[in-house]
């Protein structure tokens, strides 16, 4: 199976059979963070520029340490200390980077299909740190890669997604990368907060339940979301408290799901609104080992893009 | 790719397994803090046998790892666009051991070398040595195996190929002829039906460069023999043999590149052909 992907645009566009060999290569990855040196030169004198539109600390940090792992030569790029807070386009300053002869553009945008716009005229690699509110392919890759190594398999499971589906980008990703592989989404949250006709994504396996218990009922993980107050244009709950009076997850809604329950977060976490601490810090959380398995995700996503773009010169 | 000679089989392949373990074992005078790494995919299971013949006679169970070094090529970007990266397991900590580490063909070293750069990002190994199964020649940087299987000589247009029950189901090592099956192959630029003086010169006589000393004393002989016959007559000796390889037919195509590689080779050829003359002079000094 080769990988002739030139961007990671999202896992809406990978078939099932690429999105497995992102995870085996991963896993892989995976081992060299055990080792005394955690470097490997696989991306020696290929440069990578980190350009984010939007605060992040997790997803930049994790992008940067995959790249570094992978001797790959870094610059970061950030909208406040940059041109563009003089007025330079997104085209023109990607064109800039490009000029620097980069050869793999890491981007968050505030804007939904940001990066689809940009791949049409680079010639670097896109790949999709995350788009406003439509995907976070590398978020959703280390989740299920989490889940891969606790399961081994996805046909059959079940995985319950909670909160705030609307604006959750980490939601999308999700749905099409465990539905392709097999696995069935339930999405969980408020009503004002769950788009219309959202189990029409992914491949056939999405429902929508509003009661939390029957959510997680058969569950074999729950992915909790953030509240993303930043991104409400309206007020759609009417409070913190009351949010998670009805979907926070605690002890007592995590007792309705089976005793293997794993318990999931893309993080930042806001405990107390949509997970209690207890849970957050609870023996069934594996939200740390996915911050591990992120740096992973990430270097299996670089390493393949970087040879799926020589692949795409050879055949021009 | 057309086989064309079996070089070991079964019986031969078990024989020298057995001869590298006892070498291991004489050469570093015991096992103790000995460790034996096979580099994937072939590497590893030579290295699982070759510690189970120790464990035979020595009754000790040596740490078995698996060095996977597709992440430390240096031609990764140009030979396979995305391999597939296999893991690797050393179990232990190297500091202060010695490592053999294990691999099926010897050929130009860069294999070697990637899996040494990788070795002591693991710690830092008293000593490692190196076993292979066949040593082909060829060799584009300086290293040499401490325990070598068997040596065969090889053109640059032949594959030696280890095929071993876990990984293939079979077990022999074969010789095999490359075909090319696009005119742009550069592969077959050497190859004319009439190997160039020095794929059969150097090539031999890196064959029979004997593993350790007393296997020296035993080569010596023929490999003075060696020496003393001239280019042309190992060139005339080799003609029949390799004529015979060529295919009967060819596409316009391959005919096509062939003259063209023909002309080009022609002066890397007339080169190389002035090499082997020196060597038995530089001998004789």
């Amino acid at each position: 199976m080769q990988f002739k992907r030139k961007d990671l645009l999202g896992l809406e566009y990978l078939t099932a059979e690429e999105i497995n060999l992102i995870l085996e290569t991963a896993g892989s990855f995976k081992e060299v963070l055990d080792r005394k040196v955690k470097k490997v030169p696989a991306l020696r004198g290929v440069t990578v520029a980190n350009v984010f539109y939007e605060p992040s600390t997790r997803t930049r940090m994790s992008f940067e340490l995959a790249e570094k792992r992978l001797s790959a030569d870094v610059i970061n790029f950030s909208k406040a200390t940059s041109s563009v807070a003089k007025g330079e386009t997104l085209r023109d300053t990607v064109e800039n980077i490009q000029a620097m002869k980069v050869d793999i553009v890491v981007m968050r945008h505030g804007s939904s299909g940001a990066h689809r716009f940009m791949s049409e005229f680079l010639d670097a690699s896109i790949v999709n740190a995350g788009d406003g509110q439509h995907e976070h392919p590398t978020q959703a890759l280390l989740d299920m890669l989490t889940l891969r190594q606790r399961w081994g398999t996805f046909t059959g499971k079940k995985v319950t997604i909670i909160g705030d589906i609307m604006h959750s980008r980490v939601a999308r990703s999700n749905i099409w990368g465990l539905t392709k592989l097999g696995a069935q989404v339930t999405l969980c949250g408020p009503p004002t907060m769950m788009p219309v006709d959202i189990e029409k994504l992914g491949e056939g396996g999405v429902s929508v339940e509003y009661d939390l218990r029957k959510a997680v009922a058969e569950a074999d993980a729950i992915n909790i979301l953030r509240i993303q107050l930043e991104r409400q244009d309206a007020r759609l709950l009417p409070s913190s408290r009351e949010y998670f009076e009805v979907f926070g997850v605690g002890p007592e809604a995590l007792r309705a799901a089976p005793e293997h329950c794993l318990v999931m977060h893309p993080g930042p976490m806001n405990r107390g609104v949509e997970i209690s601490q207890e849970i957050a810090d609870g023996d069934r959380a594996v939200i740390l080992e996915q911050v591990t398995n992120g740096v992973a995700a990430r270097m299996a996503v670089l390493f393949l893009i970087a040879g799926g773009k020589i692949e795409e010169d050879d055949i021009q | 790719m057309l086989r064309k000679a079996v070089v070991m089989d079964e019986m031969q392949i078990r024989r020298t397994i057995m001869r590298i373990a006892h070498e291991i074992v004489e050469r570093n005078r015991g096992v103790d803090g000995l460790i034996v790494v096979g580099i994937r995919k072939r590497g590893v299971p030579l290295a699982e046998r070759i510690a189970a013949a120790i464990r035979e006679f020595e009754g000790t169970d040596l740490p078995v790892g698996a060095l996977d070094i597709t992440l430390y090529r240096d031609d990764l970007q140009m030979i396979d666009r995305n391999p597939v990266v296999g893991h690797t397991e050393i179990g232990v900590d190297l500091d202060g051991r010695t490592v053999v580490l294990v691999d099926d063909v010897l050929f130009t070293g860069r294999t070697v070398r990637a899996a040494l750069t990788e070795l002591i990002d693991f710690g830092r190994p008293e000593a490692i040595q190196l076993a292979v199964l066949v040593d082909r020649g060829h060799r584009e940087f300086p290293i040499r195996a401490d325990f070598v299987g068997k040596n065969v000589p090889t053109s640059q247009n032949e594959t030696v190929e280890v095929l071993l029950y876990d990984t293939d189901g079979e077990e022999q090592v074969v010789l095999s002829d490359v075909i090319l099956d696009e005119p742009g192959d550069e592969r077959g630029i050497e190859f004319d039906g009439e190997p160039a003086p020095d794929e059969t010169g150097p090539a031999r006589k890196a064959a029979k460069k004997p593993a350790g000393r007393a296997a020296a004393k035993r080569k010596a002989a023929p490999k003075k023999a060696a020496a003393k016959r001239t280019p042309a007559k190992k060139a005339a000796k080799a003609k029949p043999s390799t004529a015979k390889k060529r295919p009967k037919t060819k596409t316009k195509a391959k005919a096509r590149t062939k003259s063209r590689t023909k002309t080009k080779s022609r002066t890397k050829t007339d080169r190389k052909a002035a090499a082997p003359k020196r060597a038995p002079r530089k001998s004789k000094g």
